[in-house]
């Protein structure tokens, strides 16, 4: 705790220029009865802080406590917040998870220790007062360098200006010196840097107004305007302003209508808008086994697990109910938009590609739910003898065979088309 | 005479001559040291405009995509704060191991690590999109309410990171107190002297002050040691706790720890090397120095070969289609297999040439080795980030991945800006300790230590 830095403390002072000479003076003061010795060494001197009685420092104490403190709040915090202020419940499991806390609980600890221990030092050992009178004998500052101090406090018992003084010469230093006469710095020197740090906060008083403002509330209630609320400012009562006209989306293609949004004069394209070939079709069926099938199922009939897991709003078959007679105009609008819960794809397919795939919808749903009679007559006689020989193998008595089984039969006999 | 033997100190120079030569370079600046400021400076000013036109367009101008959510960003900052951690490794662990090599190099290491951090610090910030709102990753009570998810690996990151960068700049400093005092009892002319005064705050090297400095220092190691393998630790939760193929492995943390320390060393070994030359210090940081850091790079460099095996083999063993993919077919043959096989030679054949001796103890050897390992680790950073994230489970969100100027602009910058704070701290601090350095001769004529 005490230092001889202090002023009123300041004895004599005797300078070596060795530490083994010091070690030699500071053991023979000790033996004449000195207790109150001190020592400014420029590294640490092996064996000097026992010769001199230097106490145990307090300092692991204070680590430990800050270790502990800081540990236990981060620990509360992390349980009050996500298990009590504000859960997020994530897949049933557990708020108040103790394995997950541990990573903050143990940093934190660190943290408070960690910044304790550095405090600890300099408040003990008094550091950030950087003048005191020691400094102003001549010579001192070499302290730091290459000489070694010896330093009795003018409070020890033993002490006696003459005596201490021979004493100390007799342990063969460079010198002895007494404390310098130079009186310490008063706090009225101090004033005026203080003034002018506080200054700058003169600008946080409203000075402004005829009486201060204490709302604490100015930060949530902001005057301003919503989206679509109403405005008194603009002739057209909207507070929302139209881009000017011909604006055109940044990053958006230009091109027919018909071609890059899948619609003309408000309405959806009915024809798949690129010429459909074999290529366009392979294509097509290549991008949405890829992109469309994990929800809508490779057939499209979206008898998938992912399609089963969106319980909120499940994807719709694309071949069956109300999807199935959407023109391709406006499976191409989607899969470039995205629509309800699906992600816009226009950036990972191509127009082509997202033509190619609208073309493969088309043709998946052909599978199924085509009247006989609407078929042109060549094909007409073929699938009429097809389904009647079907019919009467299915007469034959056999096991009901799963939905999803059937459903790829029918895939596999397409493939083979 | 073998390296073993090989002094930690050549000859023995009195107290003021190991003070004068250390603080030499504070006094007098060189034409050198200036045209690699100033080109550092044009680095930080890339880093600058990198910066401003991330922040006012957002971080649409990185390469970045979905899936590729983390790419340099996330690459950038692994590997940084993975080159920090050899600081503290040398300053804690091996003070605590009582290696008495360290302390020539401990200061520089540490300086190293802090600037290491704070670069590795912009990228998370960068990241975040809206940077000025990052302290909403801190817990405070909100107007709005709203706390952060402590059951994600993200505010773990925070609280990792912001520790490490203060309690490692908190531990250096500890350690400088007394040079800074004896550069301010050196200094030439009084504002030198004001200004190292300040910084020294009071230090007047009284026994306790020594006798506690010694204990703050101890403990401040102490803390220091298990929190630099916590920090890479929970670095590689980020990774290691989601399910993407290539990243759900429990070898992760030890693996993340040991790169980091591998391609930590290869930095120090970078800025050593010219250092100990152009400053004339080769008696404070001698032949043994080098030998032993390459030994460390062998040690750790081996366990990385361990690492890539084990984690090749258990995506087999897993028997599972999307590990399989990822380490077997998507790594190795992919369109970043380039980068792939670049790791394997940088990272873990490469340093087996430090089995032979003379590669150790030569300078220019290793300093090619450690550019080597460094280049290998950043490629490691983006094999594990790139290639797990472009090819996950569902073909339907597949997408390659290729860097803008801007994020090769910020690895540029941020280069610049360590090297930039790095040559101020050569010619501000002193960058061996002078007071180990004192009482390690000290010890050494008396004969405690070897």
């Amino acid at each position: 705790m005490e230092t001889t830095a202090d002023p009123r403390r300041l004895g004599l002072l005797a300078e070596y220029d060795n530490p083994a000479d010091l070690v030699r003076g500071a053991a023979s003061m000790r033996e004449r009865g000195y207790r109150r010795l001190d020592a400014f060494t420029p590294y640490e001197v092996p064996g000097l802080a026992e010769t001199l009685g230097v106490a145990r420092t307090r300092l692991p104490l204070v680590t430990l406590v800050a270790a502990a403190v800081g540990g236990t709040l981060a620990y509360l915090i992390q349980w009050w917040t996500n298990a009590v202020a504000y859960p997020i419940p994530v897949g049933g499991r557990p708020l108040h998870a103790a394995p997950a806390f541990v990573p903050i609980t143990f940093e934190t600890a660190i943290l408070f220790a960690g910044v304790a221990t550095f405090l600890g030092v300099l408040v003990l050992s008094r550091l950030t007062r950087l003048w005191a009178p020691i400094d102003e004998i001549d010579g001192f500052e070499r302290a730091s360098v290459d000489r070694y101090w010896l330093a009795v406090d003018r409070r020890d018992p033993s002490f006696d200006p003459e005596r201490t003084a021979r004493e100390l010469e007799d342990t063969g230093p460079l010198r002895v010196v007494g404390p310098p006469s130079r009186p310490s710095l008063g706090i009225v020197r101090c004033l005026p840097p203080l003034i002018l740090v506080m200054l700058p906060f003169l600008a946080g008083c409203d000075v402004a107004g005829p009486e201060p403002n204490f709302s604490l509330e100015r930060m949530i209630h902001q005057p301003r305007y919503d989206a679509w609320e109403a405005s008194a400012v603009f002739a057209d009562g909207k507070a929302m302003r139209d881009p000017p006209a011909g604006s055109v989306h940044a990053g958006s293609v230009l091109g027919p209508p018909a071609l890059v949004e899948g619609r003309t004069d408000g309405r959806w394209v009915e024809q798949v808008v690129p010429e459909v070939d074999a290529a366009l079709l392979r294509r097509g069926r290549d991008r949405f086994e890829i992109y469309c099938a994990p929800c809508h199922g490779i057939d499209g009939e979206a008898a998938t697990s992912v399609a089963q897991s969106m319980s909120l709003r499940t994807p719709p078959p694309l071949v069956d109910g109300d999807a199935r007679t959407l023109p391709p105009g406006r499976v191409f609008h989607v899969a470039t938009y995205g629509y309800g819960l699906m992600p816009a794809y226009g950036h990972q397919l191509s127009i082509g590609d997202r033509w190619a795939v609208a073309a493969w919808v088309e043709v998946l749903r052909l599978r199924f739910g085509v009247p006989l009679e609407s078929l042109p007559p060549a094909l007409y006689e073929r699938a009429r003898r097809e389904l009647e020989a079907r019919d009467e193998e299915e007469d034959r008595p056999a096991l009901p065979e799963p939905a999803v089984g059937r459903q790829r039969q029918g895939l596999e006999r397409e493939v083979e088309r | 005479m073998s390296v073993a033997e090989a002094p930690v100190l050549h000859g023995r120079p009195g107290d003021l001559e190991v003070t004068d030569q250390v603080l030499a370079p504070l006094w007098a600046g060189s034409r050198a040291w200036a045209a690699l400021l100033g080109l550092s400076a044009a680095g930080v000013g890339l880093l600058v405009v990198a910066i401003t036109y991330t922040v006012v367009t957002g971080i649409g101008v990185w390469g970045n995509n979905i899936p590729v959510g983390w790419a340099y960003g996330i690459i950038n900052f692994v590997w940084w704060i993975g080159l920090g951690h050899a600081g503290t490794f040398i300053s804690a662990v091996l003070l605590l191991l009582e290696q008495s090599w360290r302390n020539s190099i401990n200061r520089l290491a540490e300086a190293m690590t802090l600037f290491a951090v704070v670069n590795a610090g912009l990228y998370p910030l960068l990241h975040l999109g809206r940077p000025w709102f990052f302290y909403w990753l801190i817990p405070y009570p909100s107007t709005m309410e709203l706390w952060p998810q402590f059951k994600s690996a993200l505010p773990w990151d925070i609280a990792a990171i912001s520790t490490y960068g203060l309690v490692s700049f908190l531990f250096w400093y500890l350690g400088l107190l007394p040079d800074l005092a004896a550069a301010r009892d050196r200094a030439p002319d009084l504002r030198r002297a004001r200004f190292y005064g300040v910084c020294a705050l009071g230090w007047r090297g009284s026994s306790r002050d020594w006798s506690r400095l010694r204990v703050g220092y101890g403990l401040l190691a102490g803390l220091a040691t298990p929190l630099v393998i916590s920090v890479h630790s929970v670095v590689s939760f980020d990774f290691a706790i989601t399910q993407v193929p290539g990243w759900h492995s429990t070898i992760f943390p030890p693996y993340f720890v040991v790169g980091a320390i591998f391609s930590g060393f290869a930095l120090v070994l970078i800025l050593v090397i010219p250092i100990r030359r152009v400053y004339r210090i080769e008696n404070l940081i001698t032949e043994r120095h080098l030998d032993a850091m390459g030994k460390v790079l062998l040690v750790t460099g081996s366990i990385m070969l361990y690492a890539y095996v084990v984690e090749t083999f258990v995506a087999w063993y897993s028997g599972n289609l999307y590990e399989r993919f990822i380490f077997l077919v998507r790594r190795p043959f992919g369109p970043y297999a380039s980068a792939y096989w670049a790791m394997w030679i940088l990272n873990a054949f490469a340093p087996q040439l430090l089995w032979i001796r003379s590669v150790r103890r030569r300078p220019l050897p290793l300093f090619l080795l450690s550019v080597a390992i460094l280049v290998g680790m950043w490629l490691e950073r983006f094999v594990l980030i790139v290639t797990s994230l472009d090819r996950d489970f569902l073909p339907s969100s597949w997408d390659l991945y290729a860097p803008t100027w801007v994020d090769w602009s910020l690895l540029a910058g941020t280069l610049g800006l360590f090297s930039f704070l790095f040559l101020l701290f050569l010619r501000l601090v002193p960058i061996v300790p002078i007071y180990e350095i004192k009482r390690l001769r000290h010890e050494l004529e008396l004969g405690h230590a070897g």
